[in-house]
């Protein structure tokens, strides 16, 4: 495996470049959409009532005063120095607010993607095996129905049944008032630090905040999972391997999980890696039906204040993320799969 | 088959259109047995129904307001209640088609043909310009589709129109890549060749040879996109960065019901239920398309 | 942990969510306030603006002088024990209070005094133009503000005014007090220690100090232990950030929150029964307005601008949609500020208005672009006088803006209607006045004021409040408001509506919250819990 890797790696040159490429017009695209906005972030700071004399200095802090490519200069050497800029509403460097913000939202979507993987895959085998009976035709109906339904309307719904009307989940936010402020941050993970902290109480009610977003975003993750695995699995149940192995007499578990979902994994993995991308995306709309404060709910408000410095930082690392995602699957897949690997040499 | 057997000659023009017929024939009879896909089509079709006869089929005026019966519940004056100005919820749905409707068919014919072209320059051309163009198209892809287009719309400023712009600013990469490959595969082909050596100019192979093989995945892409398309434009709508008020966008009319969500469920229950049977039928009728034309193109995302 | 503990435990908390309701309640020692605060950007009481930080920063810093909140015209001396002013109007001379001490133990001084008000105009804080207006500038402000010792501060203003309006100035946020010697411990590149107070330390004289701000997420703050006066009630204060009427509801029904700031109208009526939970009336001197861009070539004519005003159906939206949280209120000046006046010419009448219109030379549908504020109940009301006006002809374009979208569309006067709210910076009608009348030219600031965004010359007007400004007798004081407010509301192209009536949701457990005059000035410090 290892002398693979290293084969592979001759093309980790040309890959390096090609995300710095795509990084860096992303940040040419980010900060263009930065500088066209129809807000003036001086303003947002200033407000109206502010004399013009007061303008002029914080237009001034800004950098606003000098042209285009200046600007932009700036921005880009401070970001290859790590340096996102300051948040003018949080008065703290972007980064260190990115990194506050961001644990919430992998939190969320990692359980959210673990919810897709526990219920999807399985989903999507039995579709395969059940092939044209009703586990096939339900699972298709979930998918069809998961790419069909607004995310923002199913959270109101599951709010308003599984919260108000039940009361079996708690409510928006991460937890309640009252368990606030108990656990010290150390990994930015509000379910980790009050297990870590052996502090019970908190963790459940942890547990019963991220419930309802997490289920909601798994169950988008489930749709796709459940239907790639499912016509993943379909290819594998029609080739030949699965005939001679069930002559051999393998029992049927063994032939359906020992051999088929077993090469169908190297796929799999891919696909997983690409559905939490989407995940991302989805947190979006979801962080802010549930009041979650992830970096969906940061970006949202920063946008509406014009504090184009979060704004910019938050798109660039979502879409690094992004980036560093599909590498990876593309990656995976390369490694792991003996076709690509006699391609490549 | 009595034209083969026709003793007439006739020309190969008429003959490729005849040929084309059938093939349109073969496609129709099979796709009217594909039951979920015909579900799909007639789902689309009352749609466009409701879309046209909207002001025959509504039983209120969709943006006079009656404050004095704001937020009734559904029943034999307003048939999926009111909303938070009294104004008629089922009227408004009906009313709002037509903005789907126009959202899905603003997106089709401008995203789709301007992903055409340039990935069949960039596949047709090769070298530098097929580099500068993926890069382009990747840079695009980076970003999560939702994220780009609230970044566009508030560059843009909110606005029905603005949000169709971002939504097509945001999905024409994809049509490029697609082209693109198509165009690889197509452009050293023999007939191709040929009709380069016969004088044929660049512009000309893309728009006559080599666009062509592209559309029947295109057409196929593009109906399973529209389910994304919408509920990109209502969550935008619900963010309040689309339709703007009075106008009975679905996304923004689940926004506001989004106040009442816990006494008056209806207002944000009724937009959301039309929006998922809209996606439903473009999915739908994307499925069944998928499987009748393009039996390669299995995966989606 | 590995993957499949993890899932595991996941599984299990579905299991646990799902058997067992959660219940909570507020600890008896912290008080709970729910509030949009996400726009928050400072905690300096010398420049903060919104909301949320105004009202953190009123418990944590105390001003001067102050008002009676039950009788908002009678002044109140806080850390200034007395006053007298000069026979010219221009010399106020301020008595500290000695018993006054700051949170770290320190005495407040005149010393104190002089160092905060000047650093804001030294600062050029974004909050400086509500002392700046008494013609203070860097230059000058080191001989205009001065402690002749340590119990004696002089404040020397550029003009004559009535009094009361300068005391009402120093009420507000910006006159917040801190401690000179240790702010000046802290200050780094000359910024008068502004990044030390920003995000995470307090130096007032106040009842709380503060814990720790996260921003867009909450505020917490802890009893002062040195506190001069009386000691506040609960040893904690917690503001939750929470932007939305519906979920601020739950919170308080589930008793999670003992305050609700931001409940709208519906959520009121809905937990009207419910007896955990009191609603108190407050006064709000938030006003709901149209102003109409005079440089439209149709607005331009005034019958057109009296028009519109007959096109709005005040009763039924303040009926209907506010349920009472709105009074319709026609003039300036609001009610319980002085001078305020009962005049309600308008109401709708749609003949009258198609009438005026056709008076006006009128013909056709005319089409306008108004920016709305993205908040309840704005989005609301602004349909509905849509649609009321779009029954003479009127197209009203509505804009739905977040935020501060509408800002620079504004300031360069480039929409036709903005329809929006005016809140007092401080309970003087002056206040006001400056803002709906006074040009530029006639502002000794030369400040643009509303009526010169609307591009309204308000002519007479204008000199008439500056006049009224500088009465020192009370009494013609609020004639002069009074007769500036009618013909105001007869001519100005600004359709006044409503006046806010300020509702607050709280737990019946609390006891002793003394609401201010606005959203960012109740006193939480005068609160016990049962």
């Amino acid at each position: 495996m290892i002398l693979r890797l290293l084969t592979y790696s001759r093309h980790a040159g040309a890959w390096a470049a090609t995300v710095a490429i795509t990084l860096f017009g992303l940040a040419v695209l980010t900060f263009v959409i930065g500088r066209v906005v129809p807000i003036d972030p001086v303003l947002a700071i200033v407000g109206d009532k502010a004399s013009p004399d007061v303008y002029q200095r914080v237009f001034i802090e800004l950098g606003r005063d000098k042209p285009l490519y200046v600007q932009f200069a700036t921005y880009v050497s401070g970001l290859l120095h790590g340096d996102f800029g300051q948040s003018f509403v949080t008065s703290r460097p972007v980064l260190s607010d990115l990194l506050d913000f961001f644990p919430a939202t992998l939190e969320l979507s990692t359980i959210g993607l673990l919810i897709g993987m526990v219920l999807g895959i399985p989903a999507g085998v039995a579709a395969a095996y059940w092939h044209e009976k009703w586990p096939d035709h339900l699972v298709r109906l979930i998918a069809l129905v998961g790419y069909s339904v607004p995310v923002f309307w199913l959270g109101l719904v599951g709010l308003f049944f599984l919260y108000f009307k039940l009361d079996w989940v708690s409510g928006p936010g991460q937890l309640d008032v009252f368990y606030q402020g108990i656990v010290e941050n150390r990994t930015g993970s509000i379910l980790i630090d009050s297990a870590l902290a052996g502090e019970w109480e908190v963790f459940w009610n942890a547990m019963s905040h991220i419930i309802l977003p997490a289920l909601l975003l798994g169950y988008y993750s489930l749709a796709y999972i459940g239907r790639m695995t499912r016509s993943m699995m379909l290819d594998q149940l029609n080739r030949e391997y699965v005939l001679t192995a069930r002559l051999k007499g393998a029992s049927e578990f063994e032939v359906v999980v020992g051999h088929a979902l077993r090469n169908a994994a190297i796929p799999l993995v891919t696909i997983v890696a690409l559905s939490y991308g989407s995940l991302l995306e989805g947190s979006v709309l979801v962080e802010t039906i549930f009041s979650w404060p992830g970096i969906g709910n940061y970006l949202a408000s920063s946008l509406f204040r014009a504090d184009m410095n979060a704004v910019l930082g938050g798109t660039l690392v979502v879409g690094a993320v992004f980036v560093f995602l599909n590498m990876l699957s593309d990656a995976l897949y390369g490694v792991l799969d003996p076709r690509a690997r006699e391609h490549l040499s | 088959m009595s034209s083969t057997l026709s003793i007439e000659p006739i020309s190969s023009r008429q003959a490729l259109r005849m040929a084309r017929r059938a093939e349109f024939n073969r496609f129709v009879s099979r796709f009217r047995r594909n039951r979920l896909g015909m579900a799909g089509l007639a789902i689309l079709i009352l749609l466009v129904f409701c879309a046209i006869f909207a002001p025959l089929l509504s039983t209120h005026d969709p943006y006079l307001p009656d404050l004095a019966k704001r937020l009734s519940a559904p029943g034999a004056e307003f048939w999926l209640g009111a909303d938070e100005l009294g104004r008629d919820i089922y009227t408004r749905i009906l009313y709002g088609s037509r903005l789907t409707l126009m959202i899905v068919l603003q997106v089709v014919v401008t995203a789709a043909p301007v992903g055409l072209v340039v990935g069949a320059i960039s596949g047709t051309y090769g070298g530098i310009v097929d580099k500068i163009f993926m890069r382009i198209t990747d840079v695009f892809l980076a970003v999560p589709k939702l994220l780009l287009a609230l970044a566009f719309v508030a560059a843009l400023g909110p606005g029905i129109f603005n949000a169709v712009l971002a939504i097509t600013l945001t999905a024409w990469p994809p049509y490029a890549r697609m082209a693109r490959a198509e165009a690889l595969v197509v452009r050293n082909a023999d007939y191709v060749n040929a009709a380069r050596l016969a004088g044929a100019s660049q512009a000309y192979l893309i728009v006559r040879h080599i666009m062509p093989m592209c559309l029947s995945s295109v057409i196929v892409r593009m109906t399973l996109d529209m389910a994304g398309v919408i509920l990109i434009a209502a969550g935008l709508g619900f963010i309040g960065l689309g339709a703007q008020p009075p106008l009975p966008e679905w996304g923004a009319m689940i926004s506001t019901g989004r106040k009442f969500i816990f006494d008056q469920w209806w207002v944000a229950t009724m937009p959301g239920i039309a929006i998922f049977l809209v996606c439903l039928g473009f999915n739908l009728l994307g499925d069944a398309m998928r499987d009748l034309l393009d039996p390669h193109l299995r995966q989606r995302g | 942990m590995n993957i499949s503990r993890w899932a595991n435990s996941v599984a299990l908390a579905a299991v646990l969510a799902l058997s067992s309701p959660v219940w909570a309640a507020t600890p008896a020692n912290t008080l709970v306030v729910a509030d949009a605060i996400d726009d928050v950007i400072t905690l300096d009481p010398g420049e903060v603006s919104e909301v949320g930080g105004v009202l953190a920063s009123n418990q944590m810093y105390q001003p001067l002088v102050s008002f009676d909140v039950s009788d908002p015209t009678k002044i109140v001396g806080v850390l200034a024990e007395s006053w007298t002013v000069s026979p010219d109007g221009k010399i106020y001379t301020f008595k500290m209070n000695p018993k006054a001490t700051f949170a770290s133990g320190n005495p407040v001084t005149a010393r104190d005094a002089e160092y905060s008000l000047r650093r804001v105009v030294l600062m050029k804080s974004r909050s400086a133009f509500i002392i700046t207006q008494f013609g203070f500038t860097p230059e000058n402000v080191n001989d205009h503000i001065k402690a002749t010792d340590d119990q004696t501060l002089v404040v020397e203003i550029g003009d004559t005014y009535s009094p009361s309006f300068l005391f009402y100035c120093l009420s507000s946020y910006v006159g917040g007090i801190v401690d000179s010697k240790l702010v000046k411990e802290h200050e780094t590149n000359g910024d008068f220690g502004n990044a030390w107070l920003k995000t995470a330390n307090s130096a007032g004289s106040g009842p709380f100090v503060l814990a720790k701000w996260e921003p867009k997420q909450s505020i917490l703050l802890k009893r002062n232990d040195n506190y001069w006066g009386e000691k506040p009630g609960v040893e904690r204060v917690f503001i939750q950030h929470s932007a939305e009427s519906a979920a601020q509801r739950l919170l308080l029904e589930k008793g999670d929150i003992d305050i609700a700031n931001k409940l709208g109208p519906d959520d009121f009526d809905a937990i009207a029964g419910n007896s955990d939970i009191a609603v108190m009336n407050g006064r709000s001197g938030t006003i709901y307005y149209m102003g109409l861009n005079v440089r439209n070539e149709n607005l331009a004519k005034p019958k057109v601008v009296e028009a519109l005003k007959y096109l709005v159906d005040y009763d039924g939206i303040a009926g209907t949609i506010s349920k009472g949280t709105m009074e319709v209120h026609q003039t300036l000046v609001p009610n319980g500020f002085l001078g305020a006046l009962d005049y309600k010419p308008y109401k709708l009448d749609i003949e009258k208005a198609k009438s005026l219109l056709a008076e006006a030379g009128v013909k056709g549908e005319i089409s306008l672009d108004t920016v709305v504020w993205n908040t309840p109940p704005y989005t609301d009301f602004a349909q509905a006088i849509q649609a009321t006006m779009a029954q003479a002809g009127i197209k009203l374009n509505l804009q739905v803006v977040d935020g501060q979208q509408w800002l620079d569309r504004y300031r360069n006067h480039n929409l036709d209607i903005w329809l929006g709210l005016w809140g007092p910076d401080y309970p003087d009608p002056h206040s006001n006045a400056k803002a709906f009348a006074v040009n530029k030219q006639d502002a000794p600031d030369g400040s643009e004021s509303l009526a010169d965004r609307f591009g309204w010359d308000a002519g007479d007007l204008s000199k008439q409040a500056m006049a009224a400004v500088r009465e020192q007798d009370t009494q013609k004081r609020k004639a002069m408001y009074e007769a500036i407010q009618k013909t105001h509301t007869d001519t100005s192209p600004f359709l006044y509506m409503f006046q806010q009536t300020r509702k607050v949701a709280i737990n019946s457990k609390v006891k002793g919250l003394v609401l201010g005059l606005t959203f960012s000035d109740d006193r939480y410090w005068t609160i016990t819990k049962e």
